[in-house]
């Protein structure tokens, strides 16, 4: 028997971060997580795997077009084709979503009630599917606690979307510990809601599978579901099959031995060319973070707008599946420490020595922070609070500007030249 | 830093061109044009910055061969020579060419970039233009001048303006076709589109139910249709089966008149009509063939004819086909006789000369010669073969015999040779155990490597002394423990690091606490409050005293004497302490906060020493827990006899120790196996050699087991190679002999056969009475005579037995002919054969015609007699057939048979009708059956039947059809609204867009935070600059001011504009209104703003140290007066900064002579 695992699939959740840009493949990104979730469904026919379990967060909370529904009923219409059952558990995304209020879904999905834990048999298996929907946003009780101690006689598997003990970078719903779901007797744990994938145990399995398609930056690398197999009540395989169109890349590149900008623009083609293979036929979205002290430090801060435009240029020359440059953040040094010139020096010195960090005080932020509020102003709400949020007049904000304040006068004031 | 030398080795137009800066002072450095004055100001930054990849100085020497030398000399005093070479990398090279790595300049250049030094260090004619252009620009805004020169850029107020510009080009709040606010803009819009594109849930569920209730009523409708039109077609098959059920009424009763009826065969009236015409036929016949009887029996009675004649029919025509021969063999006759006779007479001739001997009469005995031919001939081919075979033999034998000789001879020379199998056998076993040899050497070297391997490290090993043969007993403390200890000192480390911290803190503080308070002491003595209560209570006192003494005469003397002395009166002394009292009440209150300063530091420097001291303390119990901690230590590596280092130093040593420790037991390991391998070695080398010996061989003991199994081995391979060819040549032998005893008997037996054949030879002449001398050659050419000779004779006999055949046939023809004309026709037997048969012969002809006429009367008659028999036989049959057509029809007459034959049809007329009327009513009825359809038809009022019709109609028509249409059209274009919601991703398209867009937002609103805080953050520092030093530099840079410009300004000062801002102006005179910057010439322009660079510069020289400072030609449109006075201004500022002055002009050289503080030239 085989079945698949997948979860936080946010179908139609926009990828973000991606400015458009003359050469970009913008076609090549369009509807990224439905052509994943497609990859998943076709992948579950060919395998004809037993079930699919759907572990929360199918849309994104905020998104209210009914067509992403009836996208996702045409899809759960395919299993039923191949006569394959869909286990499907509400996450905070979906008790989020309005879609899923009248959504009539085929009668091949079984969808878990939220109001209790809710066990559903597949006799001819002797697989028991334990587990309990997201009834609201945010449940912030272990609700695992009430799931049913395992069938010893059947193969149990509990689904729970959840932010286990707390991980990292996600909301801290449904938390509970390894020790609590081991202790019912479940063979397999399918989770849902970290987005990275994560076999947090073998002992009993307890499974992250991962979102099906990265949407920005901090979601990098091969994203796609679980297949389990089993044998006489036993787990034999747990493979990660990759689904998603596109992969996130998040790439450094230590450009100090590069002497000229010219040096660091063939670092950058390797860096693509190898980020383009590890990608394995799929469109790559890359952000480049050039660091090190480097020669090319003065030259690349300067041209900071050419290079990016080179880059691009590059990344649509390079064939492949392409690649879309996300942002280039250059974060070089100078080779030569400029410390201890402006030690000397009130003008440029003090200048630079006011932009540091450590006179960088509460005041003098707020002070800033009301020069760009006309701008915070105008910006979309959701700029400011979605989760790849930009806010001009945050601290942090603020002060990460300054390194490249502090650069950017630097060029301009020692410049002897206008037209520089 | 100072440039001492700068050497234009290969640059521009220079070869080893020296320029040396060592003396102090102003240097001036003079080129006419062409004379590379440029060159020679780019080679300045270039030999320490690197050539730059674009220069024009490759005009002379190639790029690869450009060089600079230079030395630099540092503030402390070192100094650095160096070459520049053109190139990408490794560009710094020492005097003698090695590179050098670019940090060696860093003590140099201390971090001032080439831009930086450039514009701080660099001020050439375009600048200072520009920069007092700037100045003018900025309406003299102190703090925009001051930085500006302070920086050395002439842009200030273009990076200012730039920034400015860069941030509204990308944003303004109320802006509309700003970078961001159109992209906010078109975001809107995407967002806007998007709520229009994305369906609302509930949207879709209003569709599905409004399609779902179409359908649930169309269904009905189409029921209610369905079902009225069932109804109708009832009634109209009805309708249609009526008039049929009324025929099928009428047939029923025609068939009830007809009554009982004889059901006559199909083929009834056939098989009559058939019967009565054959009746008929055969009695006309009959009447015509009897009379015709009766005349052909009258006319045969006149016929006759010769049957004698006629039955000899066959032998006259014999005899007339006979004729011919018969007249043939009268003529052949007289030949035959002739050929006979001469046959005869040649073979008299061969027997006489073949065997003259013999009697004619006796030639018949000849024959048998040529009836034994075979075996003659037989015998005759023999003998030649059997000679033949003979000889072959023979000569064979005696070659295989000489073969034989040959052979023997050689085995003669041959000995056989021993089993080499035992040896064959250890060789295989010592084989077994691998290359020993090869083993013996590996691990021999690999021992002595580690043995010498293990030394080297032993030597390397600090701490112990001991031997190799040591290392393996020694017992050392664990690495646990070693890390233990460690932590301990770390944590001991810390401690102390941080007492001693706390403790230079306090010191710190006691010096600075003990500093204040001595400041405060110097500063006078501080009045306490204790002090000045004590004044005024002695006033108080005194004052007691005074009034006592005054009001109440009271003698206070005695009293007062404490305060008195002999110079002074009580009430001076009491003015005295009234006075100080009211000057310390004063004081006090001026110098409170200097006294509460005082007590403040007072408690501080207690609270300190307290601390101190407990400080000291902790600072010792510190050391001697560390002392404790050494002591274990040191006790720890006692037993092997170790003064250890640190724990760090001691991990280290363990790794050494213990790696040496596994190599010499790995030594150990190696020896045991080189011993094995030794002891395998010899023991094999000996069994080997027993082997060989035992075969008698005898081998050189060597020391090696591969050589001694190669020789083992040479030695069974000569062995066993000599035992093969010998049992090669035994079977040679063998072979031959076989061979000769062959052939011995083949000889024989050929001998026999030729024996043989005589003796048959011989036999065979007696047999046939020929000489016993004939050879076989002679015999052929006899055998041939005699068989000449006796085809002659036998020819002859066959000539004798055609001459009697002829004479004996012709006399039984004449004999035949006589009988037969006696016989038959005997008016002939006077003629001869021949005319009497021709005659017989047409008689024959004559009488056979008769015969045949008579045939044929008679057959005509036979004819006619069946007719007769005919006719009668079926008269006969046919009565009896209408005899049984009548008793088939139930009747006794055939001649009612016609009217039966009717009544019958007609019945079956009418089941035929009936048959078809209910075919007709089962077609109209839909299937039903008649009965069904007779109760249907039996339900319902005729007459109304039009009526139900028109009116079910007219409900369909008018109600149900309209109803169905409108909710079909209602239904398709609820689907065709369902169909559209189709799960389309337009929606999700759109917000891709909005994403795509907030991106871009997201690039642009990073990059307005850049330029907005630089343009901020540039502008507060330009500020700061001004507040901090306006006072001294503008001081500084009024006296420049004053000297570049002879005094025609007394100096400069900040005004303010009508915006209160801080401006400069310059002062003519004392009580003259200020000259703003608007007001001043260019030139004067020129010279505020190197006033105000020198003045930074010095400033700057004044904090750190300065790079060289380099002028490229800023005099030029100065004044005379104002040029010299701005020389003069660089040579003093050259006492304490490196100054070079390029210029092109002579007249600048001729001025430099004049200047106070010496000045160096140097001519290019």
């Amino acid at each position: 028997m085989k079945f698949l695992h997948a979860a936080d699939i946010h179908l139609d959740s926009p990828l973000s971060g991606l400015e458009r840009y003359e050469g970009a493949p913008v076609d090549e990104i369009r509807s990224a997580t439905r052509r994943a979730f497609d990859n998943l469904i076709a992948l579950a026919v060919d395998e004809k795997v037993a079930f699919v379990l759907i572990a929360g967060d199918v849309y994104d909370g905020n998104w209210k077009d009914y067509n992403t529904g009836l996208y996702f009923v045409s899809c759960m219409r395919k299993l039923e084709q191949a006569a394959i059952p869909v286990y499907l558990l509400a996450g905070n995304h979906d008790a989020a979503s309005v879609i899923t209020r009248n959504l009539r879904l085929p009668a091949n999905v079984s969808t878990f009630s939220t109001k209790k834990p809710q066990t559903f048999v597949i006799d001819v298996l002797n697989v028991a599917i334990h587990g309990q929907g997201f009834a609201t946003r945010a449940v912030t009780d272990d609700i695992s606690q009430k799931y049913p101690q395992g069938d010893s006689q059947a193969f149990n598997i509990g689904m729970l979307h959840t932010c286990l003990d707390g991980t990292a970078g996600h909301d801290a719903y449904a938390p509970c510990s390894v020790e609590g779901l081991r202790s019912k007797g479940y063979q397999y744990w399918a989770l849902g809601h970290v987005h990275t994938r994560d076999v947090v145990s073998t002992d009993p399995y307890i499974v992250f599978p991962g979102n099906t398609q990265g949407r920005h930056v901090r979601e990098t690398g091969s994203k796609g579901c679980t297949l389990v197999s089993v044998e006489d009540g036993s787990i034999t395989h747990v493979e990660h099959h990759a689904v998603d169109v596109m992969r996130w890349v998040r790439r450094e590149l230590d450009v100090s031995a590069s002497d000229t900008a010219e040096e660091v623009f063939d670092q950058v083609q390797d860096a693509f060319l190898d980020a383009l293979s590890e990608a394995d036929d799929r469109l790559v979205a890359i952000r480049l973070i050039l660091t090190g002290a480097s020669a090319a430090h003065q030259a690349l801060h300067a041209a900071r707008e050419h290079w990016t435009q080179e880059y691009r240029s590059l990344a649509s020359g390079l064939g492949g599946a392409g690649i879309w440059l996300e942002k280039v953040s250059i974060r070089t040094q100078s080779s030569v420490s400029v410390g201890d010139a402006y030690a000397g020096d009130d003008a440029l010195g003090g200048l630079l020595r006011s932009i540091d960090d450590s006179k960088l005080d509460d005041a003098r932020i707020a002070d800033f922070a009301a020069e760009l509020s006309p701008l915070r102003q105008k910006l979309p709400a959701d700029m400011l609070s979605d989760e790849q949020r930009y806010d001009p007049a945050d601290a942090d904000t603020i002060k990460e500007a300054m390194a490249d304040v502090r650069q950017l006068l630097v060029d301009r004031l020692t410049s002897t030249d206008k037209e520089s | 830093m100072r440039i001492q030398q700068l050497n234009l080795m290969a640059y521009g137009p220079f070869t080893d061109k020296v320029l040396n800066f060592e003396d102090a002072g102003l240097h001036v450095i003079y080129g006419p044009n062409e004379a590379g004055k440029s060159s020679a100001l780019r080679a300045l930054t270039a030999l320490l910055y690197g050539i730059e990849n674009s220069t024009t100085d490759n005009q002379v020497h190639e790029n690869g061969s450009l060089r600079i030398g230079g030395s630099l000399l540092n503030a402390d005093g070192h100094t650095l020579d160096i070459v520049r070479r053109k190139g990408r990398t490794k560009t710094l090279l020492s005097p003698d060419s090695s590179p050098l790595d670019e940090q060696v300049l860093t003590p140099y250049l201390q971090g001032v970039t080439r831009a930086l030094f450039q514009t701080l260090f660099g001020i050439d004619h375009k600048a200072l233009v520009q920069g007092g252009r700037d100045i003018l620009e900025q309406k003299g805004d102190v703090g925009q001048a001051l930085f500006s020169a302070a920086l050395g850029s002439h842009l200030l107020h273009d990076v200012l303006a730039d920034l400015d510009n860069e941030a509204v080009e990308l944003f303004k709040p109320r802006g509309s076709t700003q970078k961001i606010n159109t992209a906010l803009k078109l975001r809107a819009e995407v967002v806007t589109q998007l709520g229009v594109s994305s369906l609302k849930s509930s949207t879709w569920e209003q569709h599905q139910k409004a399609l779902e209730e179409s359908a649930a009523r169309l269904d009905r409708v189409n029921t209610e249709l369905d079902s009225s039109r069932t109804q109708i077609n009832r009634l109209k098959r009805i309708q249609r089966v009526l008039p049929y059920l009324g025929e099928r009424r009428r047939l029923h009763t025609e068939l009830e008149l007809l009554g009982d009826i004889v059901v006559l065969s199909e083929d009834f009236s056939k098989r009559r009509q058939e019967a009565e015409k054959k009746l008929s036929t055969a009695q006309s016949l009959l009447d015509s063939r009897t009379p015709q009887r009766e005349r052909l029996h009258s006319e045969l009675q006149t016929v006759s004819v010769n049957s004698e004649l006629l039955e000899q029919a066959e032998n006259i025509q014999s005899l007339h086909s006979r004729l011919e021969s018969y007249r043939q063999g009268l003529l052949e006759r007289p030949r035959l006789d002739a050929e006979e006779k001469q046959l005869v007479t040649d073979a008299r001739a061969i027997l006489r000369e073949v065997r003259p001997d013999l009697d004619w009469q006796a030639v018949e005995t000849l024959r048998t010669i040529l009836s034994r031919k075979a075996a003659v001939n037989e015998l005759v081919k023999k003998h030649p073969l059997t000679l033949e075979k003979l000889t072959q033999t023979e000569s064979e034998l005696n070659k295989k015999r000489h073969m034989l000789e040959t052979v023997r001879s050689e085995l003669g020379k041959l000995k056989p040779a021993s089993s080499t199998a035992l040896l064959r056998g250890q060789i295989a076993a010592s084989r077994n155990l691998g290359e020993i040899g090869k083993a013996l050497d590996t691990t021999r070297s690999e021992l002595q490597s580690l043995t010498d391997q293990s030394a080297a490290k032993l030597s390397r090993l600090n701490f112990w002394q001991g031997q190799l043969d040591q290392v393996t007993g020694l017992r050392i403390p664990g690495r646990q423990a070693i890390d233990q200890f460690d932590d301990d000192f770390k944590q001991l480390g810390v401690r102390k690091q941080q007492c001693q911290k706390y403790l230079d803190e306090n010191i710190l503080l006691l010096q600075k606490t003990r500093q204040d308070l001595d400041e405060i002491n110097k500063a006078g003595q501080v009045v306490t409050e204790d002090e000045m209560l004590d004044i005024r209570k002695e006033r108080d006192t005194l004052w007691q005293l005074l009034r006592r003494h005054w009001v109440s005469g009271e003698d206070t003397q005695a009293e007062s004497a404490r305060y008195v002395d002999s110079n002074t009166e009580l009430h001076e002394v009491f003015e005295n302490r009234l006075t100080t009292a009211d000057d310390m009440a004063d004081r006090l209150r001026r110098e409170s906060s200097r006294v509460l300063k005082l007590a403040a530091l007072q408690s501080t420097l207690t609270a300190e020493k307290e601390k101190s001291e407990q400080l000291s303390e902790r600072m010792d119990n510190v050391v001697n827990d560390e002392a404790l901690l050494v002591s274990h230590w040191q006790q720890l590596w006692s037993d092997c006899q170790i003064m250890p280092g640190t724990a760090r130093e001691m991990r280290s040593w363990l790794d050494s120790f213990e790696s040496l420790r596994a190599d010499v037991e790995q030594t150990h390991s190696l020896q045991h196996q080189l011993n094995d391998l030794d002891k395998k070695n010899v023991e094999h080398i000996s069994l080997l050699i027993e082997q060989t010996e035992a075969l008698g061989l005898s081998i050189k003991r060597p020391t090696e087991l591969a050589a001694m199994l190669i020789a083992s081995e040479t030695c069974a391979d000569e062995l066993d190679a000599a035992t093969t060819k010998h049992k090669e040549i035994v079977q040679k032998q063998d072979d031959i002999e076989q061979d000769i005893n062959m052939l011995d008997d083949q000889r024989q037996d050929t001998n026999q056969t030729l024996d043989s054949w005589k003796l048959a030879w011989s036999s065979l002449m007696q047999e046939l009475a020929l000489p016993q001398n004939l050879q076989p050659v002679e015999m052929d050419e006899l055998i041939d005579s005699i068989r000449v000779l006796f085809e002659k004779l036998d020819e002859a006999a066959r000539r004798q037995i055609s001459l009697a055949s002829i004479h004996e046939s012709n006399t039984a023809y004449s004999d035949q002919v006589q009988r037969m004309v006696d016989s038959v026709a005997p008016e002939y037997c006077s003629l001869p054969p021949e005319e009497a048969v021709l005659k017989l012969y047409t008689l024959l002809s004559e009488n056979q015609s008769t015969r045949t006429s008579e045939h044929r009367l008679q057959e005509q008659i036979k004819q006619i007699d069946g007719d007769i028999a005919e006719s009668t036989a079926v008269l006969k049959s046919m009565n009896l057939t209408l005899e049984t057509l009548c008793q088939e029809a139930k009747c006794n007459d055939h001649s009612k048979l016609d009217e039966l034959e009717n009544r019958s049809a007609q019945y079956l007329e009418l089941k035929q009708s009936i048959t078809s009327n209910e075919k007709d009513i089962t077609n109209a009825g839909d299937g039903n059956t008649i009965k069904e359809l007779e109760i249907e038809a039996d339900s319902v009022e005729v007459d109304s039947l039009p009526a139900a019709i028109e009116q079910l109609h007219n409900r369909i028509n008018d109600e149900l059809e309209p109803e169905r249409s409108v909710l079909t059209e209602r239904k398709g274009r609820e689907k065709a609204e369902i169909e559209k919601m189709d799960g389309s991703n337009s929606a999700a398209e759109l917000a891709e867009k909005a994403s795509s867009i907030l991106a871009g937002i997201r690039t642009d609103a990073e990059e307005y935070v850049r330029v907005k805080l630089a343009a901020k953050v540039l502008r507060e520092h330009i500020e700061r600059y001004r507040q901090e030093n306006q006072g001294p530099l503008i001081k500084r840079a009024s006296e420049h001011f004053t000297a570049l410009t002879r005094q025609s300004f007394r100096g400069l000062v900040t005004d303010f504009n009508a915006k209160d801002e801080p401006v400069l102006t310059g002062v003519r005179d004392v009580g003259s209104k200020p000259v703003k910057v608007e007001g001043m010439s260019s030139g004067t322009l020129d010279q505020l703003y190197l006033a105000l660079r020198l003045a930074s510069l010095e400033k700057y020289a004044a904090s750190a140290t300065p790079m060289p400072f380099i002028v490229d030609d800023v005099l030029i449109e100065f004044d005379d007066d104002r040029s010299l006075a701005a020389l003069q201004a660089l040579a003093d500022m050259a006492q304490t900064t490196q100054v070079m002055l390029f210029t092109h002009h002579s007249r600048i050289l001729e001025q430099a002579g004049d200047i106070k503080g010496g000045v160096t030239e140097h001519r290019l």
